[in-house]
C-alpha cells in the first residue's frame, strides 16, 4: 500500500504545471554555484589533464603532444620529484604526530573541571590559527636565523644554519611552524568532541578505580575516534599540500639542495619558477592528487583499525 | 509574486555570467583585428584621444615625466600603474601566457627579458617602429641584451643599467696591512687569482672573510665572459664552455679556502655584514649604492670603491617593452622613445641616481663630479661610467636563469653542506639536462 501511495505522489513534468515550475526554480537556485563550480572547479581539473599530455612551455616553442612522456619522466627519471615526496612525508610525520597528540592532551586538560578561566585558555590556544601563515613564517624565519636567531641563542647552537646545514633540521624548523599554527585548531576540534562524551562513563570509571590517565586512554580516545579520524584526514590533506612555509622559509626551490622542497612547491616552481613548464607541472599535480587520495585512504584504514582494537 | 522576482533575479545572475564571458572574448579578439587597420589609423591620433596603459615598478623616476608627456601631447592619456618588482613580473608572465590584461607598455628587467625572448610573438619589434634611429644613443652591449639572437628583433628600449665595481672595507684592508686607496686596491687585485690571495691574507690577519658568498663571485666572473651557457642557436654550452667551468672552480676554491662569509644576498646576515663589516668586499653594481645606504647606514665612511678584477660586468638593469597585444603600438613607441631619450635619462639620473644607459651623459659635469660620502668621497660617477663602457656584450638565451640557478645551487651546497665540488658540478649538469627537456 505504502509503495503505491508513493508512486502516485511522484511529480509529473508537464509544461506550465506547478511541479515543473518548482523544479525549474530549484535548478535556478543552485545554478550560480554550479556554473562557478564547473568553470573554476571541474573544467580546470580536466583541462589540466589535457595539458599534462603536452610538452607545454609558457614561452618559446608551441605545445607539442607527447602522450604520457611527462608521467614517465616524472615517475622514472626525476630524483627531484622523489626528493619532494620524501620531504613532504618527512615534514608531515614530524608535524602531524606531535601536533595531534599535543592537541588531544591540551583538549583533555582544558576539559577538566579544575581548570579556571577556560574561555581565556581556549581563545589563547586558538589565536595562532587566525594569524596569517605568511606572517607566522616570516617571524619564524627570523627566530631560526643563523646568526641572530632566538632559537640558536636559547639552544646554545650558535652558527647552526637551520636552512642549509642539515635536511632533517630544515624539516624540523618547517614542522615547528606548522605545529604552532595548527595545534590550537585541533585542540578546539577535540574539545568539541570531548563535550559529547557522557559524564557517566567517567563517573563509572572513577567508581571502578581508574585514574585520569587510564580514563584518557580507555574512554577518551576510543570515544573520540570519529573526531580523531577527521583531524587525521584533514592534516593529511593539509600536510600533503604544504606550500607557503617552505616557500618563505627557504625559496621557490625549497633551498639550494631542495632540502625543503615539497610536492606542491615543486609543482609551483616547475610552472612559475624559471622553467615555465606547465605541461610537466600539470603531470605533477595529477600524480600528487593520486598520492594524496591513496594516503588519505591509508590513514582512514589504519586509524579505524588501530583505534577499534 | 515573490517567487517570480526570485526567478528573475537568478536569471539576471545567469545573464551576467554570460555577458562577462562574452565581453572578455571581445577583448581578446579585438587586438588581432587591429593591425590590418593600422595604415588608415595613422591619421586618427590627431583628433582622437589614445589611452596607453603603462605598467612600471616603483622608484624608477619615470612617473614625473609621464605627466609632462601628457601635458605636451593632449591626444595621449597614460594610465600609469606601479606594482612591486616581483608582483609586476609574475603578473606580466601570467598576462602574456593568458593573452589578457596586458599593458601597452611594460617594464621588464633583464632576467625576465631573457625568458620572454623565447616568444617573439608576445612583443612588438621596435625596429619595425623606427628604433634603428635611436639605438646609437645607447650602449652597444645594452642594445644587444634587448635584441634576439640574429639582431633583427628589438624587444625594448633600455632604461637604467647596473655596471659593476668592487666596494671594499678600508677598515678591514687596513687591519690586514693592505693598501686602502682605490688606485692601489685596483692595482693590487687585477684578476681573480690575486683576489683569492688577498682574501687569504685578509682572513689570516683579521679573521674576516673576503666576500659574501661563492655564488656572488661566480655570477660576477660569469658576467665577464663573452659566451655563457648558450650559443646563439640556443645550444647548451655548459659542459663545453671552459670559461664557465673555470669560474665554477675558482668560486668553489674560494669557498674551500674559507674566504666567503656564507651569507646569501638580501638575507638579514648579509645586511648586517654590510653594516658592521662582516666581509671585506662586495661586488656592487651602481644601484647597490642606494641599497647599501638605506639598509646599512652604519657602514658609511668605511666603504670605498675600486674597479673590479679583470673587467667590469653588469648586474640588472631594465627595458621598456611594447607587448604585441597593444592596440596603439605607434603611440606607445613615440612615448617610450621620448621617455628614454638622452635628455630625459639625464633628468632621471639627476633626480634619482639611476645609472643611465646613454653614454652621451657620462661626460656631463654631474656625472664626472659625482662623489659619495658613504664611500669616503670616492668619485663614483667616474668609476661607474668607466665600468659601464668596459662591459662586453654577451648572449644569454631564454633558459639562462634555469641553468644559472642549478650551477649556483651546486656552489651553495659546497659552501653550506661541505659537498664535493666536482660531484656537485656533475649533479648540476645532470639536473640541467632534465630541466631543459
Amino acid at each position: 500500500m505504502a509503495m503505491s501511495a508513493k508512486s502516485d505522489k511522484k511529480p509529473r513534468f508537464k509544461y506550465g504545471s506547478q511541479a515543473s515550475k518548482d523544479a525549474l526554480s530549484g535548478y535556478l537556485y543552485v545554478a550560480p554555484f554550479f556554473i562557478l563550480f564547473l568553470t573554476f572547479g571541474i573544467f580546470p581539473i580536466f583541462y589540466n589533464l589535457y595539458i599534462s599530455l603536452f610538452s607545454w612551455k609558457l614561452f618559446g616553442a608551441e605545445p607539442e603532444f607527447i602522450g604520457l612522456q611527462n608521467y614517465i619522466w616524472l615517475l622514472t627519471d626525476d630524483p627531484t620529484f622523489i626528493k619532494s615526496v620524501v620531504n613532504t612525508f618527512s615534514i608531515w610525520i614530524i608535524s602531524t604526530i606531535p601536533q595531534l597528540f599535543i592537541a588531544l592532551v591540551l583538549a583533555y586538560v582544558l576539559n577538566q573541571g579544575f581548570v579556571k578561566m577556560k574561555d581565556m585558555f581556549r581563545m589563547a590556544i586558538f589565536m595562532p590559527f587566525i594569524t596569517s601563515i605568511l606572517a607566522v613564517t616570516i617571524i619564524f624565519n627570523s627566530l631560526f636565523s643563523r646568526d641572530f636567531g632566538l632559537i640558536n641563542f636559547i639552544l646554545g647552537t650558535e652558527g647552526l644554519d637551520w636552512e642549509n646545514n642539515n635536511r632533517f633540521l630544515t624539516h624540523v624548523a618547517i614542522a615547528t611552524m606548522v605545529n604552532w599554527r595548527w595545534i590550537g585548531y585541533n585542540t578546539i576540534i577535540y574539545m568539541a568532541g570531548l563535550q559529547t562524551i557522557g559524564k557517566d562513563l567517567y563517573e563509572a570509571a572513577t567508581i571502578d578505580g581508574a585514574n585520569k590517565i587510564q580514563q584518557f586512554f580507555y574512554i577518551t580516545i576510543p570515544q573520540l575516534r570519529p573526531i580523531i579520524l577527521f583531524t587525521i584526514i584533514m592534516s593529511s590533506i593539509g600536510g600533503m599540500s604544504l606550500f607557503i612555509e617552505p616557500l618563505v622559509f627557504l625559496d621557490i626551490r625549497g633551498g639550494s639542495a631542495n632540502q625543503g622542497l615539497t610536492m606542491f612547491l615543486y609543482l609551483y616552481e616547475t610552472a612559475f619558477g624559471t622553467k615555465y613548464n606547465v605541461g610537466y607541472s600539470a603531470a605533477i599535480s595529477w600524480v600528487m592528487f593520486v598520492i594524496v587520495v591513496l594516503f588519505a585512504l591509508l590513514n582512514w584504514f589504519v586509524t579505524t583499525k588501530v583505534i577499534k582494537d | 509574486m515573490k517567487k517570480f522576482s526570485l526567478i528573475l533575479m537568478s536569471l539576471m545572475l545567469l545573464f551576467s555570467f554570460a555577458l562577462a564571458a562574452c565581453s572578455t572574448e571581445g577583448d581578446t579578439t579585438e587586438p588581432s583585428d587591429e593591425p590590418s587597420e593600422e595604415t588608415p589609423g595613422t591619421e586618427a591620433p590627431s583628433d582622437e584621444v589614445v589611452e596607453l596603459t603603462f605598467q612600471n615598478i616603483p622608484n624608477t623616476g619615470l612617473d614625473v615625466l609621464v605627466k609632462q608627456y601628457e601635458s605636451e601631447n593632449p591626444n595621449v592619456t597614460i594610465n600609469y600603474q606601479e606594482v612591486e618588482f616581483n608582483d609586476h613580473h609574475n603578473g606580466l608572465v601570467t598576462a602574456l601566457a593568458a593573452g589578457s590584461g596586458i599593458p601597452d607598455i611594460a617594464f621588464v628587467e633583464i632576467g625576465f627579458l631573457e625568458t620572454f625572448k623565447g616568444d617573439e610573438g608576445n612583443f612588438t619589434n621596435l625596429y619595425d617602429l623606427g628604433a634603428k634611429d635611436v639605438t646609437g644613443d645607447y650602449l652597444d652591449w645594452k642594445i644587444k641584451q634587448s635584441e634576439n639572437a640574429d639582431g633583427s628583433f628589438l624587444f625594448g628600449l633600455p632604461t637604467d643599467i647596473g655596471p659593476m665595481a668592487m666596494a671594499y672595507r678600508t677598515d678591514i684592508f687596513e687591519a690586514a696591512g693592505l693598501p686602502t686607496e682605490p688606485d692601489e686596491v685596483s692595482a693590487l687585485i687585477t684578476n681573480w687569482d690575486e683576489f683569492l690571495e688577498v682574501g687569504k691574507t685578509v682572513a689570516e690577519k683579521t679573521g674576516k672573510p673576503m666576500t659574501d658568498s661563492g655564488g656572488t663571485i661566480y655570477d660576477t666572473m660569469v658576467g665577464q665572459l663573452t659566451e655563457v651557457y648558450f650559443d646563439e642557436n640556443n645550444e647548451l654550452l655548459l659542459e663545453s664552455n671552459a670559461g664557465v667551468k673555470e669560474a665554477y672552480d675558482r668560486a668553489t676554491a674560494m669557498v674551500e679556502a674559507g674566504i666567503t662569509a656564507k651569507v646569501g644576498q638580501w638575507s638579514p646576515e648579509w645586511n648586517a655584514g654590510i653594516n658592521d663589516g662582516g666581509f671585506a668586499t662586495l661586488m656592487a653594481p651602481a644601484w647597490m649604492m642606494n641599497y647599501m645606504k638605506s639598509t646599512a647606514p652604519d657602514g658609511s665612511g668605511n666603504w670605498n670603491i675600486a674597479q673590479m678584477p679583470v673587467a667590469s660586468g653588469n648586474w640588472g638593469g631594465s627595458f621598456l617593452t611594447i607587448p604585441a597585444a597593444s592596440e596603439h603600438p605607434e603611440e606607445a613607441y613615440a612615448f617610450i622613445e621620448w621617455l628614454l631619450s638622452v635628455d630625459n635619462q639625464y633628468e632621471i639620473f639627476k633626480e634619482t641616481g639611476n645609472f643611465p644607459s646613454t653614454p652621451g651623459i657620462y661626460d656631463k659635469p654631474e656625472m664626472q663630479d659625482w662623489t659619495d660620502e658613504y664611500f669616503q668621497g670616492a668619485p663614483v660617477g667616474k668609476i661607474y661610467a668607466e665600468a659601464a663602457l668596459k662591459v662586453v656584450p654577451v648572449y644569454f638565451g631564454p633558459n639562462h636563469t634555469t641553468v644559472n640557478t642549478a650551477v649556483k645551487d651546486a656552489i651553495n651546497n659546497v659552501e653550506n653542506n661541505d659537498a664535493d665540488a666536482q660531484a656537485e658540478w656533475d649533479a648540476a649538469i645532470e639536473r640541467v639536462s632534465r630541466e631543459l627537456r
